[in-house]
């Protein structure tokens, strides 16, 4: 009896070992699958969302001569090496289904092949120069060669931004020079490499807007919560004129933002204010600050808490400054809410300049500062109520 | 050779002092080794309290007893907003935030004191009963404190964990030498030791590792000695500690993570920013760890060629995983001694009791064996040393009384003391750098409102980007300060001695103005620009 009860004895010890090992393993397969599953990259949207401009005064623009202003901007690059940030550039401002006369002239279909088809751009750059599509090939990855010169783009995730604005589905085919993938690639790579402190970050929130419009929050790949609240922070955190083209691609974006949050609230009410306070913020600055004639650059913060910007002009000069600073501006502005929005004098005077400029540059000129431009140009195509494409389309038949 | 005092049966009839003496009495070995400890604990006890990360561990305990609840992110590093935190230690935080609130920093250092005088007289008691010889395990655990020399003065969690490791130890050893009596006594004390040191620190990690080993190193030795592979099945032994584990790692899982605590401290050292901090190098023989281990091996070489004691596959393991873990992480090191000793102590025991049989130290026995001998003298002294080292203690000024000591005895000479002080009267707006060391004492001391870019306790949860530009900014490398701008820092708080180039490029900077200096550190500030004439219309 005693044996058989030391028996029984052993037999339930040995049971319970067996099973506590058991589940010890199969709780820890568990929970280690649970916890990765939660730090995984979220699913995207197909077809990116539409970020549209909610103002415009087609009053204050003069139509025969935004024709001639759009006339003057279409893609011509005249020769076989299109840089390709005048390539994302044009394609953004004319979108893919403008078409264009004259055999260099590129229409919208062509400027997204030369980013998409590795064979296209080979012809375009020679097969000398290294390929703008980088596959991943380990992985899922697809990476646009980036700010190396220009046979590559100018800044982190502005081609895949661009894509995304002119309305590229994700599985859009992209041929690269080792086969096809889906531009759902290049988004997964974006993400993935995606830092919320990263020293460009504008464009990348812009994808995630487009692409991400229904994800109210993910984990980086740094182990970071991501939220919408989070991003408008890091649009607003540094000075103003801090940041590709004097800072003004963190204003559109939050406009586009709050645009989005108007459609699926995906901001806190204070964030929601912040972005609405530091938008009017940088109106009343930028009227404060613009020239009798019209423009601004890159001193348009005035004086903040550090004191003002300097005034020390950029590579292409002060005209490039001004251009530049200018045509954002009031590109912004096209998306920008209403109490972030100035008198009607101060669009018309910034239209008259902007316009005048457009129109007096020599086409040197034009090729030289070919992406500035095209911010210029939309802007005056989005006040007038249509899209670059559409409001050239009676001049863009015309010869340059 | 031993010095074990073992009571001596006493006639009928016998003097009452002699009775006194058999009791109460202490030999001479005895007082040297209390007087050991006293020394430790009054060196530990005057330890100026660091001005690292033991501040940002008052911090976090005082966050949680203010909050009544564990912090879900770094409640003091706003740039690791997001990045979930696993409070592996927010027991000890709390602990160390009880006696570190008020007016009295000082208790801090009397909760280390006291805490590694408990550990090191557990470890001694520990080795103790592995080899009956007082001054053998009084010996090995100075050699465990000196093979851990270079993490002697630190001031974290660690040192209760260190605690804990020295309690699992001892009931690993008690639980061997009462083998089959109390059966349950030992997996459920070792099941509560886990439970708490999973609370205490995220070392409890070693506690386990250090069980695993017993476990499989039982077995491995019960193949080896019968000649069958399967022959831990018959051995009680196994069994028993088999139990011992499995309550051990359920202890663990009592924390406010359960299991994830787990696997959370499993992965913690995977962690990118880990690889640019000193202590989770791996292991470099010229370093303050490197000679000490060298030597270490060199001793066990020596010890294990001498000893005739079968080494246990239990002290090999031991051995193994503990010497990989330190050449992985020389911060393991903290664990490697006392284990180190564990292994070694019973050959040392066994080499050194053969040679007492030697006729040179048997006439040396002789000569000295009135010292030997219990006396209520040798007790009397030991109570005075006992006394006097309370009453020179700091940890004595509460009931004796006595001035309070200086701040600058009291914190190590690094503190900012003065930077704090001119922080407080012009706080400053807006993000702040300063070294990570010193964000967890300005998180605590500094101005309410202070907001620093980095600190000890956050190293792990910063997204590595963030890490990344702060190590650009501390060491002044190419592109300092865009990353400043890129925080919008406006205050840099920067250490004379340890960062000698950022104070420099501060000095040299024309945006930069020095505030601040003194011997420890500098405050700089952005300088305000000139007001630029804007071209355009007001």
């Amino acid at each position: 009896m005693k044996v058989f009860r030391e028996g029984r004895w052993r037999m339930l010890a040995l049971s319970w070992h067996a099973l506590f090992l058991i589940s010890a393993t199969s709780y820890s397969a568990w929970r280690i699958e649970a916890l990765r599953e939660s730090h995984l990259p979220p699913t995207p949207s197909i077809e990116p969302r539409r970020v549209s401009p909610r103002n415009s005064r087609p009053e204050l623009v003069d139509s025969e001569r935004l024709h001639r202003v759009l006339a003057r901007l279409t893609p011509d690059f005249g020769s076989q090496r299109p840089p390709i940030n005048f390539v994302d550039h044009a394609l953004r401002f004319w979108g893919v289904t403008a078409t264009f006369d004259g055999d260099t002239v590129l229409s919208g279909a062509e400027l997204r092949e030369l980013l998409l088809d590795h064979r296209a751009f080979a012809e375009a750059w020679g097969a000398e120069t290294k390929p703008f599509l980088i596959p991943d090939t380990r992985g899922d990855g697809l990476r646009f060669r980036t700010r190396s010169g220009p046979a590559t783009a100018s800044h982190v995730d502005h081609t895949l931004a661009g894509l995304a604005e002119v309305g590229t589905p994700l599985d859009y085919p992209v041929l690269t020079p080792r086969g096809e993938r889906l531009l759902k690639d290049a988004f997964h790579q974006s993400i993935r490499e995606f830092s919320l402190n990263q020293e460009e970050y504008e464009w990348s929130t812009l994808v995630f807007l487009h692409y991400l419009s229904d994800v109210p929050q993910w984990y980086s790949s740094e182990g970071q919560l991501i939220t919408w609240d989070r991003l408008a922070g890091r649009l607003m955190r540094q000075r103003l004129n801090q940041g590709v083209c004097y800072g003004q691609h963190r204003l559109y974006v939050l406009a586009a933002l709050l645009q989005h949050d108007a459609e699926r609230s995906c901001l806190s009410e204070s964030v929601r204010e912040d972005i609405r306070a530091h938008l009017a913020d940088a109106t009343a600055r930028l009227v404060a600050t613009q020239h009798a004639e019209g423009y601004w650059d890159g001193a348009w913060p005035g004086q903040e808490r550090e004191g003002s910007a300097a005034q020390n002009p950029g590579p292409l000069g002060s005209r490039a400054d001004r251009l530049l600073a200018t045509g954002h501006v009031l590109e912004w502005w096209a998306y920008a809410p209403p109490e972030a929005l100035p008198a009607d004098e101060v669009l018309q005077r910034t239209i008259e300049w902007l316009s005048t400029e457009l129109e007096t540059l020599s086409a040197a000129e034009i090729r030289r500062y070919y992406p500035f431009l095209t911010h210029g140009g939309r802007a005056l195509a989005l006040w007038s109520g249509q899209q670059p494409d559409l409001a050239g389309a009676d001049s863009q038949r015309q010869p340059r | 050779m031993s010095t074990t005092i073992a009571p001596k049966a006493l006639p009928d009839s016998v003097p009452a002092a002699h009775v006194v003496s058999a009791k109460w009495g202490m030999a001479a070995p005895q007082v040297f080794v209390v007087a050991g400890f006293c020394l430790f604990f009054l060196y530990h006890n005057y330890l100026p309290l660091f001005h690292s990360d033991l501040w940002g561990h008052v911090a976090y305990g005082d966050w949680i007893l203010t909050h009544g609840r564990l912090p879900q992110e770094d409640p003091f590093t706003e740039l690791a907003a997001g990045v979930p935190l696993t409070a592996t230690a927010w027991l000890s935080q709390v602990l160390l935030a009880l006696a570190g609130r008020g007016t009295d920093p000082e208790r801090l250092a009397h909760v280390f004191a006291a805490i590694g005088l408990a550990s090191y007289l557990i470890l001694a008691r520990t080795y103790f009963l592995q080899t009956r010889w007082l001054t053998l395990s009084a010996a090995g655990t100075f050699a465990a404190f000196l093979v851990t020399w270079s993490r002697h003065a630190v001031q974290r969690p660690e040192n209760f964990g260190l605690f804990c490791l020295a309690v699992l130890l001892w009931c690993v050893i008690r639980s061997d030498r009462r083998d089959r009596a109390d059966s349950w006594r030992w997996p459920v004390s070792i099941g509560l030791t886990l439970a708490l040191w999973a609370n205490l620190h995220g070392s409890f990690i070693v506690g386990i590792a250090v069980l695993v080993c017993w476990v499989t190193g039982r077995a491995i030795d019960a193949a080896l000695l019968s000649g069958r592979l399967l022959a831990f099945f018959r051995d009680a032994t196994f069994w028993r500690r088999l139990w011992c584990l499995e309550f051990a790692l359920l202890g663990s899982c009592f924390n406010p993570y359960g299991f994830d605590l787990l696997l959370q401290t499993l992965v913690f050292p995977t962690h990118p920013n880990l690889n640019s901090v000193l202590e989770w190098f791996p292991l470099e023989m010229k370093s303050l760890e490197g000679l000490p281990m060298a030597l270490s091996w060199v001793m066990t070489g020596v010890v294990l060629r001498l000893s005739q004691r079968r080494m246990s596959a239990v002290e090999v393991l031991w051995l193994l995983v503990l010497n990989a873990a330190v050449c992985l992480r020389v911060r393991m090191i903290a664990w490697y001694g006392p284990i180190w000793i564990l292994a070694l102590l019973p050959h040392v025991a066994e080499i050194l009791s053969r040679a007492a049989d030697s006729p040179a130290l048997t006439s040396w026995q002789t000569r000295f064996a009135a010292w030997t001998q219990p006396s209520i003298h040798w007790t009397a002294v030991t109570v005075l040393l006992v006394w006097m080292t309370f009453a020179f203690a700091p940890i004595s000024r509460p009931v004796l009384g006595g001035t309070p000591r200086r701040a600058d005895q009291v914190f190590s000479h690094e503190t900012p003391l003065k930077v704090t002080r001119y922080l407080h009267d012009h706080p400053p707006s807006g993000l702040v750098f300063a070294p990570q060391w010193w964000g967890d004492w300005l998180t605590w001391r500094g101005p309410s409102e202070i907001r620093v870019m980095m600190t000890t306790n956050a190293i792990h949860l910063a997204p590595p980007q963030v890490w990344q530009d702060y190590l650009t900014i501390s060491m002044a490398e190419p592109g300092w300060e865009q990353r400043l701008d890129r925080y919008r820092i406006n205050t840099v708080v920067a250490s004379v001695e340890l960062q000698p180039e950022l104070c420099r490029s501060l000095e040299q900077s024309p945006d930069w103005r020095i505030e601040f200096e003194d011997a420890v550190g500098i405050v700089a500030r952005r300088k305000v620009l000139k007001s630029v004439a804007l071209r355009g219309s007001p």
